[in-house]
């Protein structure tokens, strides 16, 4: 799904001594079938901003186009028929169950917007494999389950629905490394597979440059940044400036162009890569 | 998050009337709402109404604020109205039409209930507006302090009500964020049959519910931890003073009262 933002304000309980403006003027573009990563501090407006995406929020001013779907300050009435496109994994997911099972927690969604249940029942299976759930839990109690299982199965009852547009806010918080990486290969592997577009709210800087193909960076409530991934290392020190964290990787290579004269042509995570490129460097006797 | 209520809400700042000590606070809203119900004569009212006047505009609270925020009171007020004017079979008949007569003590009853009913919860909305809850708790719990003689549990008390109240927000923000999560799921809070609408309480009700146990617990061990023991001993990190300030709107206050009591009847 397609979305453009057009001069989106949205303000917080207008007109009371608590009114707060979280997004000023915001426009943006995200292409059909793009990997997009939101970049920014704790209340620069992240989460006003994807909150936008299925309705639960709409604009004070400006509009917001997600696929076919126009929401601006007016009551939209297709609300549901947006939602059902949409499939957003929240923070902490799993503080969303609430079925007596787990099948029943994950069929939540699909029964809701009135899937064919025989169909989506044929689905589950796959469904499972692909989050990493074994089936013997499905007759268990959602609140029974470990901590990284329960978000599993709050991801599976999203992924059943096969969203045009996956919405994911800061997926893997709280999660331990393995897990972290775990789960988001999961969604960068299902982003490959199926024709969908994804939009990744995230703190963690390496996840950005890996996952995303197009990074954008919000800072009190404005796009401060929207760039190819690589930017990342090109812009650093405007970054730096912002307080956002780089991957340990770029201040590595920051650290060897400084002292070693070498310059690298493209920004990478993996440390092959860069003893490689140094070592050919190095050898090419391409210092000064 | 209920925009349009404010009762209970707290707006933060430095005007006289935040300053005053929460203590004073208190035993004023209770003279006061004690008060108000033995007023009668127009005088009497208007010496409560500028003393409930005066008070927010004091407080320096937007006056737009305060009247849209007691906006669901309105309703109730001018319903207590209508059901009295409607209602009360007192007095002579001011005007008949259609064969129902519109009693003159109807109409003073109408207005007396209606008045009284708007200094009460005006006066108790400032109160809350100015005072922040662990204020009112603190005052609370210092004005209760003589129960303790007869063995009332009385800094329990005030632990459960500050611990009630400073979870308000966090609640409401749970629920908030719940409802977005089940909404974006395909609930629907908003349309549908009432029985519907019901039923979809049950996915926001069950995961606050655990939220809510889970983080008593985690509270209890972390004032566990930290070795906490409530009453004796204990001291008061913002200990409340009573400044030349509360003097003042002391002597005011009792100055007034007696110019009520003496107009009252």
């Amino acid at each position: 799904m397609e979305i453009t933002f057009k001069e989106v304000d949205y303000t917080y309980q207008p007109n009371t001594p608590f009114e707060h403006k979280a997004l000023k003027g915001v426009s943006f573009h995200i292409p059909k079938g793009s990997f997009t990563a939101i970049i920014g501090h704790t209340g620069s407006g992240k989460s006003t901003l994807i909150q936008q995406f299925n309705g639960l929020l709409r604009p004070t001013k400006g509009t917001a186009k997600i696929g076919e779907f126009t929401l601006s300050n007016e009551k939209n009435n297709q609300i549901k028929e947006l939602r059902k496109k949409v499939g957003m994994v929240f923070q902490y997911p799993e503080h969303q169950l609430f079925e007596e099972t787990v099948k029943k927690d994950i069929l939540f969604g699909p029964k809701n917007f009135g899937f064919k249940m025989d169909e989506v029942e044929k689905k589950l299976p796959k469904i499972l494999e692909d989050v990493g759930l074994d089936e013997s839990l499905l007759e268990r109690s959602p609140f029974e389950l470990s901590g990284g299982q329960m978000r599993r199965t709050a991801i599976a009852g999203v992924m059943l629905m096969e969203p045009e547009l996956l919405v994911l806010d800061e997926p893997t918080a709280g999660l331990d490394p393995y897990g972290k990486r775990q789960v988001m290969e999961l969604f960068s592997h299902l982003h490959q597979k199926r024709d969908q577009t994804t939009v990744l709210v995230t703190h963690d800087m390496e996840d950005a440059f890996k996952y995303a193909d197009q990074i954008m960076v919000l800072e009190d409530g404005k796009v401060n940044l929207i760039d190819h991934p690589k930017a990342l290392y090109t812009k650093k020190e405007h970054l730096q400036k912002l307080g956002l964290d780089l991957p340990e990787q770029f201040h590595c290579m920051d650290y060897i162009e400084r002292q070693l004269g070498v310059t690298f042509d493209e920004p990478t995570l993996s440390a092959e890569t860069i003893a490689g490129l140094l070592s050919n460097q190095l050898k090419g006797g391409d210092t000064q | 998050m209920n925009q349009s209520l404010i009762i209970g809400q707290f707006v933060p700042g430095e005007s006289l009337i935040h300053r005053i000590d929460p203590r004073l606070k208190l035993v004023i809203i209770f003279i006061y709402v004690l008060v108000i119900f033995s007023a009668e004569t127009l005088l009497s009212y208007g010496i409560l109404f500028a003393i409930a006047i005066s008070t927010a505009v004091l407080s320096r609270v937007p006056a737009t604020f305060i009247i849209k925020g007691l906006k669901p009171v309105w309703f109730i007020i001018a319903l207590t109205f209508l059901l009295h004017i409607l209602l009360t079979r007192e007095g002579e008949p001011l005007i008949t039409v259609w064969g129902f007569s519109l009693y003159d003590q109807a109409l003073l009853q109408g207005l007396n209930i209606s008045a009284r009913l708007l200094l009460l919860i005006l006066m108790t909305t400032l109160l809350t507006l100015t005072t922040t809850p662990i204020s009112i708790t603190d005052a609370v719990e210092a004005l209760l302090k003589p129960l303790k003689y007869v063995r009332f549990p009385v800094h329990e008390l005030a632990l459960m009500m500050s611990i009630s109240l400073r979870f308000i927000p966090t609640i409401m923000q749970e629920t908030d964020k719940i409802a977005k999560a089940q909404s974006s799921r395909g609930l629907d809070f908003t349309t549908g049959p009432i029985k519907d609408r019901l039923k979809a309480i049950i996915p926001l009700l069950i995961p606050l519910f655990v939220g809510a146990f889970k983080r008593a617990e985690d509270l209890a061990l972390a004032m566990e931890a930290r070795g906490y023991q409530g009453g004796e001993g204990r001291t008061k990190y913002r200990a409340l003073t009573f400044q030349p300030l509360d003097l003042i709107v002391a002597l005011v206050f009792v100055v007034v009262m007696t110019l009520f009591f003496v107009t009252r009847t």
